[in-house]
């Protein structure tokens, strides 16, 4: 049975679980859908019998896909890039063929696409988190500037981010503070999303691999309003702790969006309360990883060897994991 | 119409560096021109941000 990895050649985070998974003997096929048609080789069909059956592959390395037991969705291209005509449309086929091959499979999705493109909303995640149990900060996106603009005054202080999570092209927008007089005519061009600034004394960037948990706690020096702009050596990372009732609504949260996998970031105010900023179903983890030594790429590459294996609920925070490189990185790093 | 809200605290993009690495199909990871597997190097992985919160979101939902 085949783990089946869905990502571009270039994601060196795969890569570290692609390394656990040959520790644990597991067959993988790992290939980026943005090479369907091209280099990425499909067949499917139905038997007479009513049964699904066919090949996925690349080159030399092809499965049944009878034989593929999960599939991680980690950073997939859109398909048809190698197209040389019609290449939306060929793209849309692509997809259609590709993705609707792998959702008539009786396997295991880390995570399933309907669940990640449900979670992609901001709104709808915010709303979620607080059913599950989260402080989640108040939080306003409109068109109307005269709505932003009076939400704003009646808030003791604001930032500003991306509804969607992307960035713009050519530059990058991190959670920023939105100063008092600000202009907000620009609210009219685009729907805009403003929250209230949490007080905060840290951050906590916390994956979910299944049942298991791996908090990591951030801190810089000035208290960074958007720690992922700053250069790692700006920040300390340490494994911590996650509060029973954190851990509960994580486990509301995640059962509500249907995700296996999440990267969910929070602001830790001075009183020490947890408050859920926004739950990147992607998220990166090697990072974490390599500064903590965290055992989030085993714990990733044994949910896909065995999905439907239920592991220990929460992780020690204490332990750490000898990274492929054969450096067993500590617990706790502090940068200089 | 104005610029988007947003827009005004927006950064320049910082160019990525280029990945010293190339896909090896044979083992389904990257190799450095070494031949050893980038995974091996983690001091040259942190330092190209390679698996940051931030590496290839130009593209990507995955910060």
């Amino acid at each position: 049975m085949t783990v089946l990895i869905l990502t571009s050649e270039d994601d060196v985070t795969a890569d570290i679980v692609v390394h656990r998974l040959h520790e644990l003997d597991t067959p993988v096929l790992r290939l980026d859908p943005a090479e369907v048609p091209g280099r990425v080789e499909l067949t499917v069909g139905l038997t007479a019998g009513g049964e699904l059956a066919g090949r996925l592959g690349t080159g030399d390395r092809s499965v049944d896909l009878a034989s593929i037991r999960s599939v991680w969705v980690r950073r997939p291209g859109q398909p048809g890039q190698l197209a040389d005509a019609q290449r939306d449309w060929v793209g849309l086929e692509s997809e259609r063929a590709l993705y609707g091959a792998l959702r008539a499979l009786p396997c295991a999705w880390m995570n399933h696409p309907d669940a990640l493109a449900r979670s992609q909303y901001k709104v709808w995640q915010l709303r979620a988190a607080v059913d599950a149990g989260f402080k989640v900060p108040r939080t306003m996106v409109t068109t109307i500037p005269d709505v932003a603009e009076d939400w704003a005054v009646s808030t003791k202080a604001v930032v500003v981010k991306s509804v969607s999570g992307r960035h713009p092209e050519g530059l990058t927008l991190p959670t920023s503070r939105v100063p008092p007089g600000a202009d907000f005519a620009g609210v009219s061009a685009s729907p805009t999303c403003l929250q209230e600034e949490i007080d905060k004394g840290g951050d906590v960037r916390l994956t979910v691999v299944g049942d298991k948990l791996f908090a990591c706690a951030i801190t810089s020096q000035d208290r960074t309003l958007d720690w992922r702009f700053l250069p790692p050596e700006d920040c300390s990372w340490s494994m911590t702790a996650v509060p029973g009732p954190i851990q509960a609504a994580v486990r509301a949260y995640t059962a509500a969006a249907g995700l296996v996998y999440a990267a969910i970031d929070f602001a830790v105010d001075m009183a020490g309360h947890w408050w859920f900023l926004e739950a990147n179903a992607g998220g990166q983890f090697g990072f974490i990883e390599l500064a903590t030594g965290a055992p989030i790429s085993s714990a990733i590459a044994q949910w896909l060897t065995e999905p439907h294996h239920r592991h220990q609920s929460v992780t020690d925070p204490t332990q750490a994991v000898a990274h492929p490189g054969g450096r067993a990185t500590a617990q706790r790093r502090e940068h200089p | 119409m104005p610029i988007p809200f947003a827009l005004a605290y927006a950064q320049a993009r910082t160019p990525e560096a280029i990945a010293p690495y190339a896909y090896d199909p044979a083992v389904q990871m990257n190799r450095l021109a070494d031949g050893t597997l980038a995974v091996d190097n983690t001091e040259l992985l942190t330092a190209l941000g390679a698996t940051s919160s931030t590496a290839g979101s130009k593209t990507h939902q995955d910060d």
